[in-house]
This record gives structure tokens, sequence and C-alpha cells, in this order.
């Protein structure tokens, strides 16, 4: 699996609601946030929707809908799919 | 097989006591009826219905203690299949098995520890790829799995339809699919473990 | 049947097979399985196998060469690798029809979740779940109703009985009369506690079962996070309304440790439990204004505690992440399989208490000690604007939070309490120290130490308050 920075993946943090991409990667030197993301199903290479901001960020991904907050949205990084 | 002595003078239902003197009793316990009592463990991360299949499965006889020298707790109870007795035991509720939190720990070492004759991993039926990842993991630690498909009530009602016996060939263990909330499947698991166990 | 065994990455392959050649000794998992484990630097086998490998050295180096060939740390290309399976898996094996969306669910959702229909929505369910359900209606209707009963019913009956049949007065006390095992004890426990926890563990149930608790959880994060917790709080927080002592327990659950010596603070000091709330709604409830001015006090101390404790406490800040499940209507026999095993918790641990309280108050009264204990109170009391009786209500109070509120009830009743007495006395006695049970889950839950510094600042702190608003009610001429 290749997770080096391609240059299309950008930060769910800077996502607009109803944007649509694919897990590209995770910025993040702590494990237990990557292993909590992906036991929740955020999953590098799963379909990904940003469906809120505000209060926190709510995401899709696949059959799962999770709730996390700014700083963990910042370390999730898509490849954009669908550009609004 | 008559383990009716032994069923007795392990089935206390004392809740205070038995907490008060639990490692005697754990000790007491397994020099009794250690070749006599057959042990399934439920594994499983949270919000997979393993707390109702526990219920299903044991009916009224639940002790609930702390896990020796932590503030995890472990629920144990009795359930019969075809005559035989069983221990139920519900670990924590567990993601992989390298573990994060205290209670994944536990979950671990239970496992570990208890040898039990069958590790049964309930899965949620809607996210059943983002679950396996540990039925995988159970296998290559070499323990004796099943793999219960819970919440096929809800996947069914977002159009889901799951092929039981592919996954059956895919993985080389036993599948059993079932919605514990509506008591659906209980049988089916409980005619697999004995199966299994008495294989 | 033949095991499909995932294949991982050649150099990980690589790495599992020259460990397991190095592992001498048996362990209680496959020698794949622990290698694996030690390549995502699973602490608690690193350890062991130090102590009883004697290639503990090149298993590290194998580690650590592995991880140079990756970029990322192994025990992500490892779940990679797993999950990619698993997701071939399902791809194989499940199919996805396609069918009528189930739009009403998503709609509600929607509603929840977003802050402009979501925030009122919350504050719909806070007002008619707790107030109108759990207070007006448990606290209020259902408690009067059973206390009636037991007053005129069955206290009289046990006073009689024992009268009859123990000669001696000290014992009748022990068993009936004003503080007995069976008038106050049970009686408080069958009366006030028991309708009153009923309901909100219902409630409760059904909130949790529907499926709304995280979609409180992640609309209230953000302001938690002032206070030094998550979004995840959100469930011990509002099952203190119910029961503090459960609460407490479920702390548990948080991340940090951090979090859930806040968690327990706040949950000690500033969030009064079902008992506590019906006795203090049902005395307050004829002066809108004093409710107003309790209420607004207790969510002032609630954030100000919260936000000096979150800048006090060291370690890490709480993230926040949490599954939304699906909305669901609860099943019903669910719902009351739940509350019935809650409330079975609840009265294993809760009634012996209730019981040693009695004892422990007959005791009390026995020796003298209690009138020690009440005479050293009776000037905080006073310098607080109290009458000197209340100090009764406070040593109750710590026997059981809704003693000393039922206590203050009767004091109510017999026109000793008027006024703004009321409110200082209801702020100071929500704020006090937790009841006996309580404190024992602390104890148990967060250590001696930590429930010992929790209990000290507490006390003084509750009476201040007291001593504060009595002080500025006084002053700015504020009277019911």
């Amino acid at each position: 699996m290749e997770a080096s920075a391609k240059p299309l993946a950008i930060s769910l943090y800077n996502m607009r609601p109803g944007e649509k991409g694919i897990v590209a990667y995770f910025n993040t030197k702590d494990e237990a946030i990557i292993k909590k993301l992906m036991a929740m199903g955020v999953i590098p290479g799963l379909p990904i929707v940003l469906e809120q901001r505000f209060p926190s960020f709510i995401i899709k991904v696949g059959r799962t809908r999770a709730a996390i907050d700014q700083d963990i949205a910042k370390t999730i990084y898509v490849r954009l799919t669908t550009g609004k | 097989m008559d383990c009716h002595n032994c069923n007795r003078s392990c089935h206390h239902a004392g809740g205070r006591h038995r907490r008060r003197f639990g490692l005697f009793w754990q000790k007491a316990r397994k020099e009794m009826c250690e070749e006599k009592l057959l042990k399934i463990a439920l594994v499983g991360s949270p919000n997979v219905g393993k707390s109702m299949l526990f219920n299903a499965l044991t009916g009224a006889y639940v002790t609930v203690s702390n896990y020796p020298g932590t503030t995890v707790e472990v629920a144990r109870g009795r359930t019969v299949i075809h005559g035989q007795e069983y221990e139920v035991i519900d670990t924590p509720g567990m993601y992989s098995l390298l573990p994060i939190t205290e209670e994944e720990k536990v979950a671990r070492d239970l496992l570990l520890e208890e040898k039990p004759d069958i590790v049964v991993h309930v899965v949620d039926a809607k996210n059943l790829g983002r679950m396996l990842p540990l039925t995988y993991q159970l296998i290559e630690a070499g323990l004796p799995v099943l793999l219960a498909i819970n919440m096929m009530d809800e996947a069914e009602q977002l159009g889901l339809v799951i092929d039981r016996e592919k996954i059956e060939r895919e993985l080389g263990i036993p599948v059993v699919t079932m919605a514990a909330a509506q008591n659906v499947g209980i049988r089916e698991l409980k005619e697999r473990v004995a199966e299994y166990v008495n294989k | 049947m033949l095991i499909n065994r995932i294949k991982y990455p050649e150099p990980i392959e690589k790495a599992i097979a020259e460990i397991e050649k190095l592992l001498t000794v048996e362990y209680k998992l496959s020698k794949r399985s622990l290698a694996l484990l030690l390549l995502q630097k699973d602490e608690a086998l690193l350890a062991e196998i130090a102590k009883k490998e004697p290639h503990y050295q090149e298993i590290l180096k194998i580690i650590d060469d592995t991880q140079k060939q990756f970029k990322e740390p192994l025990s992500f290309v490892i779940a990679s690798a797993r999950q990619e399976f698993a997701l071939n898996v399902e791809k194989e094996a499940l199919k996805e029809k396609e069918t009528e969306k189930a739009s009403i669910t998503e709609f509600l959702h929607k509603l929840t979740v977003n802050p402009i229909t979501g925030i009122p929505i919350m504050f719909l369910i806070l007002y008619f779940g707790i107030y109108k359900f759990v207070g007006v209606f448990g606290a209020g209707t259902l408690v009067d109703l059973i206390e009636t009963y037991f007053e005129n019913n069955i206290n009289p009956v046990v006073n009689q009985v024992t009268a009859q049949v123990i000669p001696w007065k000290v014992l009748q006390d022990l068993i009936a009369n004003d503080y007995g095992i069976i008038t106050l004890g049970i009686r408080y426990a069958v009366a006030i506690v028991l309708p009153v926890v009923t309901l909100y563990f219902l409630m409760f149930s059904i909130l949790e079962d529907s499926g709304y608790l995280p979609r409180l959880s992640l609309l209230i994060d953000r302001a938690f996070k002032v206070i030094g917790l998550s979004g995840r709080a959100v469930i011990p927080m509002v099952l203190g309304f119910g029961c503090d002592t459960m609460a407490t327990m479920v702390t548990r659950t948080l991340e940090t440790n951090r979090e859930r010596i806040i968690a327990t603070l706040l949950l000690a000091l500033a969030i009064p439990c079902s008992a506590q709330l019906g006795v203090i709604l049902g005395l307050l409830s004829n002066n809108p204004e004093a409710l107003l001015i309790w209420a607004g006090v207790m969510i002032l101390v609630f954030l100000l505690i919260g936000y000096l404790s979150s800048q006090l406490l060291p370690g890490k800040k709480a993230g926040f992440y949490m599954e939304i499940p699906p909305l669901r209507i609860p099943k019903l026999k669910n719902i009351l399989t739940k509350t019935f095993v809650r409330m079975k918790w609840y009265f294993i641990e809760i009634l012996p208490l209730f019981i040693l309280a009695s004892v422990l108050i007959w005791i009390g009264k026995l020796t003298g000690l209690f009138d020690l204990i009440i005479k050293g109170l009776e000037p905080v009391m006073l310098w607080i604007g109290l009458p000197p009786k209340a100090a009764q209500v406070f040593l109750f109070g710590f026997f059981r939070r809704d003693y000393g509120a039922a206590g203050m009830f009767d004091l109510y009743q017999n026109g000793i309490l008027a006024g703004k007495q009321l409110v200082v006395a209801a702020v100071t006695l929500t704020l006090f120290i937790p009841c006996i049970a309580q404190f024992s889950m602390m104890l148990k839950e967060r250590g001696t130490k930590v429930t010992l510094a929790i209990t000290a600042f507490i006390l003084p702190f509750a009476f201040f308050m007291g001593y504060l608003l009595n002080f500025l009610l006084t002053v700015l001429g504020v009277n019911f």
C-alpha cells in the first residue's frame, strides 16, 4: 500500500460539507489515533463523505457514520473524487 | 459425564460473598470443575450486541466481578447445551489483539489465561468488513474461533444479503448468522458450538 | 478445514519467519501471532520476552530493520494488510440490494445533529425527559403517592409491632420511629428513590437504545472541551442526574485519567442525582425565581470548576471520536430488561448503604456523637444564614444526599426554613459532599488520594458558596 502524499490529498479539515473522496492516509505520529480510526472503519482506500463540520465533524465511511473533533479531522487525508 | 456434585458446589449465586472471596472461589472452582466445565468466551468490539447474546445464552445466573487488579468488569454465566454445562465469559470490548485501553488488555489476558474451548467472535453484519480483521487475528493466535454475525435484522433493512457459506469457506471456521435482540439464531449458535467442541 | 492465512507484505513475512525461529519458550498464543504483535510494538509482550528470551536483542533488531523498510508505523502496515483481506471477503460474500432508503430516519438524523435544530431538540428532550417525566411525574406525583401510603399504612403498623415485640426503647428506635431502618431507611429507598430512579433509568435506556446519546455527544463535544471533557463524557454526566454513584462507575469509559478525574469531581460537586433533584424540584417549585437561581448557580459552578480544573490538571487533552449508530425505535423488551438490570444493580449496591446509614444515625444519636457534630456545624449554619436546625440536615446529607434533601423538606414544611434560606440550603446541599455510596465508588474507581483531594475541596467550597449566595441575596435585597 503506497501512502505517500499524492498531490490531490487534502486534510479532511479543509473539506466542505457534502464533498466526497477516498481516504488516503493519516498524518499523525500518534498510533493510538490511527488504530481508533481504523477500528471505527476509517480505512485508507474506502470512500468517505464529509456530512457536517459544526459543532463536530460528521463523516460517513462505507456504511458507518462517525463523529470526530477538529484535531482528529486534521489528521485524516483524503483524495477528493467530486469537487463542488 | 455427571457433573451434578460439582454443579452444586460451583453454582452459588452469592453476589456479595462471591465478590469478596472471588479469588478463593476461582481457585476452588478451578480445582473442582476444571475437567468438567467447558468454556465459551464471547469477544468483539463494543456495540455489536455481545451482552445481549450473553444474556440470551445465560439467562439469570450471572456474576459480575472485577478482573483481578483492575476496575474492568467481567461477566460470567452458565448455559446448557444438550445436557452439557458450559461457562460463558463475556469479555470487555476489544477491537484488536493489540490492546490500547485497559479494557482491551483485560480482554486479551482473559482469552489467553482462561483457555476457552471455543471463542465466539461477535460482529455486526452491517460492518462485517471492518470487524473481520479481529477474526483473522484470533485465528492467527491459534484460538478455536467461531464467527457469529449478529444484527442480521438491521442488515436486511439496509438491503444487505450475506452469503454465510462463502464466508465459512473463505475463513475456514464455522460461521453463524443471528439477530440476538430478536432471539433469532441462538439455537443454531448453540448447535454449532456443541458440534465444534465435540469434534 | 484449511485455514486461509493472511499474507503480509514480503518484508513482514520475512521478519515473522526470523522472529519465530528465535523464540524458544512456549507461549499462550501462536508464534506467528506473537511475532506480529512484537512487530507492532506490543509493550506487555515485549516486556515478557525481555525476561524470557535469550535472543531478545536480535528480535529487537529485526523489528527495527523491518520498520526501516516502511514509511508508516508497522502496526498500520499490518492492520492495512488485514483490512484488505477482510474487505475482499466482504466484497465476495455481501450483496447490497437497492432498497428504499429509510428516508425518515435520515431526515430525523439530520434534524438531531444540525446545530440549528439539534440544540432545541436537545433542550426539549431534557425538559420533557428529565424535568417533566422524572422530576414532576416521578419525584412529584409518584413519590407523594407512595410516601402517603407509607406514612398512613406502613409506619404506624411497624411502630406498633416493634413497640409490642421489643421491650427496649433503644432497639425500637433502631427498627422503627423517626430514624428506624424500616421507617426511615427502607421508606426513603422505596418511596423517594425507587420511583425517581426507576423512571430515570427507563428514560436513559430509551435514549440509549434509540441511538440519541452519541448525537448528544457530538453536539456538546465542543462546549465540553472548554471544561476539560470530551463529548464522550456526556454519557456519565447525563447518567449522573439519575444516580451519581453509577455515573462515577461509568467514567471508566473515558479515555484519559485526567478526563476521569474531572468528570468524577464535577459529578460529586455539581450534578444532583435524581433523588436530590426530586426533592429540590419539589421544594422550590413554588418559587420559580428560587428554582432559577439554584439552577443558575449550579450551571455556573459546573462551568467554572470544570474550566479551572481543565486549566490546572496536567495531562493530554481528550480527543473525541465516536461511532454514530442509526436512529432506531427502541424495543420495549430490551428497555425493560435494561431498566430492570440497572435497578437490580442499584438495589444490591445501594440498599445495604441505606440500612447502614440508618444504623449509623442510630449509633450516632445513641452515643451523643451526632450532637457533638451538630453543635460544631451550628455556627457554620448561622454563618451562611441558615437556622441551626439545618445542621442535622447536612449531617444526614452525608449518609445519603437525598436524606439531606428530604430532611430539608421536613424543615420547610414545619416553617423553619423560608424564603432565601431555601435557595441557600438547596445550593449548599447540592454542592455538599457526595453520599456514602458515591464516596465509596469514588474510592474504588479513583483511589484514596484523589478522592480525599476532591472531598477536601468540595466541603469548604460548598459552605463558601452558601455564604456567598446568602451575602449576595442579602445585599441585593432578594427574598421570596
